[in-house]
């Protein structure tokens, strides 16, 4: 008999029936993320505290069925895909900020807020909270957690993991417990970093204590258009080198600018090559001048134009070619499979070189959107799904893609995450005895694997070779996905 | 070299172990982790007097001949260096490219960059970078059973696999010994701003630290300090309470700094502001505080208390409320707070056990950092860390089953 029909009862008893979805219809919804991996889970549940969670895994325990925690779905790494299926808690019910504490800088909010909320709600104080991933009209608080996201501007202000101080978690057995918090130097080993980014692997987050800042007095943003990609990249690092740390520095290519032309006509030359986005922010003494510097840096490495945001909406225009990138390549191919490496900034035009090699060897078309000042590449190798043995040949070139990362320096991800989609990656990053470590932080604080199985490290078990045998399942049409 | 020189709490170590390198370092430490020889790791030596006495002390092992840079891309702003490096030397390096490293604690002659990130010390320019977790991209560590463990990456974002790196700063060395770490760096600051303000009211220093913290040019440092402590920094300033900031920009933003915080303070009934002359030896001396309370008052109680920001004003009060007025020095904006009582208590573990229950009550702990020997016999450096004790347990038993590393010096006896 399967267990999931007295799960669902206990499950209903607990949160009521409306909490608890088992239909297949209710539950396709929750099998996608944002990446081209998919499963059902078997029954999704809706709490809305930390003590219906507890219990929660009681239950899942007691039918040994695994708990997979998912934020808003926008993640591209399959974090979230329940490949073991078992019970998915979404946290459409916990969405409250509970507390506003401009004296600590710090607001406390439950895991299902959506970033952008954060910030929204922060602005009339003045403050904002500072990692903004591209999804971040989207995306929740919880999964950024668990994810250590980043964002365009985290070049200057640091990923999530640089703006937690306090987590509420369960764990695996059902005790709710607090890590870190509004002082400093919480004493002990660093838990919050344990818990950071480990992808749903070690708790359910219930509550987040992040760092709020103040707004910067001024910004300003400018776009500078090159003929060649190379010229662009070397504009960059050549920032970085000359110590000049702006917010945030973004660089589309070619392929994509055609691409947002084509959907938005924003007005960037269809012949160029390269796009860089920079952005300063800071006090408003001093930041003209520092706009002017970085421009004529700009000029100084071949850009043909140089745009200078005068206001607020034309600061708005200027990010739209960054913003719609994704959206706008729906107009090339029906399907993107992105990758997330990282190289040294300096290495940037080598890399970029090299993808194209690996493009022409793969016959794929790659349009790159970067984290360009962190050397966060997201190169989207575009396909059709429906032609036969494109995936694969798509998933070859994007391995090796990432083999050149970390051949130069670099890492297999900067943000997105490990999830299924870099298991198998792992190691050409870590040698066995790094993952084994890695295992030893894991089974030191969830030793039975019933949450989120599966992900972050490759297990060479039946865990990952049922992974593997459900991958890949592309979907057709990514529908909206955001880097 | 004699032994006594690594001695702890009075026990010296039988032997002093000197690996060539990281490889041998490991294969030393998974000998020890063979005989059940209890091993503390070693840099400079500086921050030693850091937790609980031993519970057993055999060997040393130290990082000196780790004292090499790995790798310096300075293009990318990234940097690994061996653990044994001293932050001195660190500073040296960087300084040719005009970058650093912004780890502002004592003794950089002598301190190293594994031993400061094992005992998890931060300074001053914390409030405006991050504690060291949050700059550093990875690090390799060498674990009991003779592996060098990899952690992290080296570029500036990654999110592959677990923060095992980060786990290791601030564990003193329990779980691990660093054999090298890797940092993004920062570029100095073209131009650099230092300024002192005094008052005569603790809660118009308090106030005007709110104030400064929350200028539009962010403020790298904000420092509070008594008159009593003052008087460490060469400053005859008759008034109680002192503030000192530091700013850092281009030369218009500091022009516009100075001005702001003259504005603040002023509103907050400074008595006197002026701007720091010799602004490097101010905010070397800064960095060693921490050590100039320990060492130079070596008969003293030295605490130190970590509260929520806004409960600055309040620590100090409390720690005011004593029957002897400690000398008072503070990382004011992040609420780190130094105080060394001269003469605290004819009964130190009743008085330490007050002055806790009181700081958790503003959501803080108590860390011991200073005593004399036959005080600190009687009281437990670390706070109670609470529930999550026992998952710091657990993590410790998989690193460390053996209980060899540094046994019995952090939190809870682990």
């Amino acid at each position: 008999m399967s267990p999931i029909s007295p799960a669902v009862q206990e499950l209903q008893k607990l949160l009521g029936a409306r909490n608890v979805l088992w239909q297949p219809d209710d539950l396709r919804v929750y099998s996608y993320d944002g990446s081209n991996n998919m499963a059902t889970p078997d029954i999704v549940v809706l709490p809305e505290n930390a003590k219906q969670i507890s219990n929660i895994i009681k239950i899942a325990r007691r039918y040994s069925m695994a708990i997979v925690p998912r934020g808003s779905g926008t993640g591209l790494c399959g974090a979230i895909t329940p490949i073991a299926g078992g019970i998915m808690i979404a946290f459409a019910r916990m969405k409250k900020i509970h507390n506003i504490d401009l004296e600590n800088r710090t607001a406390l909010v439950e895991p299902g807020v959506i970033n952008l909320d954060v910030s929204t709600a922060l602005a009339p104080y003045k403050y904002f909270y500072a990692p903004d991933p591209s999804s971040q009209a989207a995306c929740s608080i919880g999964g950024n957690v668990a994810n250590n996201s980043g964002g365009p501007h985290c070049l200057l202000y640091g990923v999530t993991a640089n703006h937690v101080l306090g987590l509420e978690v369960v764990l695996e057995d059902g005790e709710i417990l607090w890590l870190g918090g509004a002082a400093p130097d919480e004493q002990g080993y660093d838990l919050v970093a344990a818990f950071i980014g480990s992808e749903g692997t070690l708790g359910i987050i219930t509550k987040i204590l992040v760092r709020i800042m103040p707004l910067p007095e001024a910004t300003r943003t400018l776009l500078a258009v090159f003929n060649t990609i190379e010229q662009a990249s070397r504009t960059v690092s050549g920032v970085i080198g000359a110590g000049v740390i702006p917010a945030a520095i973004e660089m589309i290519d070619g392929t994509t600018i055609r691409a947002v032309e084509a959907a938005y006509n924003i007005g960037l030359p269809l012949d160029a090559d390269a796009v860089l986005l920079i952005e300063v922010d800071g006090p408003k003494a001093g930041i003209d001048e520092l706009q002017q510097m970085l421009a004529d840096f700009c000029q100084e490495f071949g850009a043909r134009e140089v745009r200078i945001a005068r206001n607020e909406q034309e600061r708005a225009d200027l990010w739209k070619a960054r913003k719609t990138a994704l959206g706008a390549l729906g107009r090339l191919a029906p399907n993107y499979y992105i990758q997330d490496g990282v190289v040294p900034r300096s290495k940037l035009p080598y890399v970029l070189q090299q993808q194209d090699a690996i493009a022409k060897k793969y016959n794929v078309t790659i349009a790159n959107v970067l984290h360009a000042g962190d050397g966060n590449l997201h190169p989207n190798i575009l396909f059709d799904a429906r032609e036969h043995g494109a995936l694969e040949r798509v998933k070859e070139a994007g391995g090796e893609i990432l083999k050149l990362c970390v051949d130069v320096g670099g890492t297999i991800s900067g943000e997105h995450g490990v999830g299924l989609e870099k298991l198998d990656y792992m190691p050409l990053l870590f040698a066995q005895a790094d993952l084994d470590a890695q295992a030893k932080l894991r089974d030191a604080i969830a030793p039975t694997r019933i949450l989120n199985p599966c992900k972050m490290l490759p297990q060479g078990s039946k865990c990952g070779e049922a992974a593997r045998s459900k991958l890949p399942q592309a979907i057709t049409g990514n529908a909206e996905v955001w880097i | 070299m004699t032994n006594e020189l690594f001695s702890l709490n009075g026990i010296s170590p039988q032997t002093i172990y000197i690996p060539r390198d990281a490889p041998e370092l490991a294969q030393i430490l998974a000998l020890c982790n063979a005989q059940n020889c209890a091993v503390v790791a070693w840099g400079g030596g500086t921050l030693q007097h850091l937790g609980n006495a031993p519970k057993q002390y055999d060997a040393v092992i130290q990082t000196a001949n780790l004292n090499q840079v790995i790798d310096y891309a300075f293009d990318d702003l990234t940097a690994t260096f061996g653990a044994g490096m001293t932050l001195a030397e660190i500073e040296r390096v960087l300084a040719e490219h005009g970058q650093f490293l912004p780890l502002d604690v004592p003794h950089p002659e002598r301190a190293t960059i594994g031993g400061v990130l094992a005992s998890g010390m931060n300074g001053a320019l914390r409030l405006r970078y991050g504690p060291a977790r949050d700059y550093m991209l990875g690090n390799r560590f060498a674990t009991v059973d003779g592996q060098i463990i990899k952690a992290g990456s080296k570029v500036v974002k990654n999110v592959a696999g677990y923060e095992l790196h980060k786990v290791q700063v601030g564990a003193f060395g329990t779980l691990g010994i660093l054999t090298e770490a890797t940092f993004k760096l920062f570029p100095k600051p073209p131009a650099e701003i230092s300024m002192w303000a005094s008052f005569e009211e603790l809660r118009d220093a308090c106030a005007a630290v709110g104030q400064v913290w929350n200028l539009p040019t962010p403020p790298l440092a904000i420092e509070l300090f008594n008159s009593d402590t003052a008087r460490l920094l060469d400053s005859n300033a008759p008034s109680a309470w002192h503030i000192a900031a530091r700013f850092g920009g281009s030369k218009a933003t500091m022009a516009a700094a100075r001005d702001v915080f003259a504005n603040a303070v002023n509103e907050n009934n400074a008595r006197s502001v002026e701007a720091i002359e010799d602004a490097q030896k101010f905010w070397r001396a800064i960095a060693d505080m921490p050590a100039t309370l320990h060492e130079n008052f070596s008969d003293a109680l030295l605490v130190r208390v970590s509260v929520p920001p806004k409960e600055l004003q309040n620590a100090l009060r409390m720690l005011l409320d004593t029957p002897s007025t400690p000398r008072i020095f503070a990382h004011a904006a992040v609420a780190s707070i130094y105080a060394s009582f001269q003469d605290a208590s004819a009964s130190p573990e009743t008085f330490i056990a007050t002055l806790r229950a009181r700081v958790h009550d503003l959501h803080g702990h108590l860390v011991v950092e200073g005593a004399p020997p036959t005080v600190r016999k009687q009281i437990n450096a670390w706070d109670d860390v609470g529930a999550s004790f026992k998952l710091m347990q657990s993590l410790k038993r998989k690193f460390d089953p053996n209980n060899i590393l540094n046994p019995g010096r952090f939190v809870g006896g682990i």
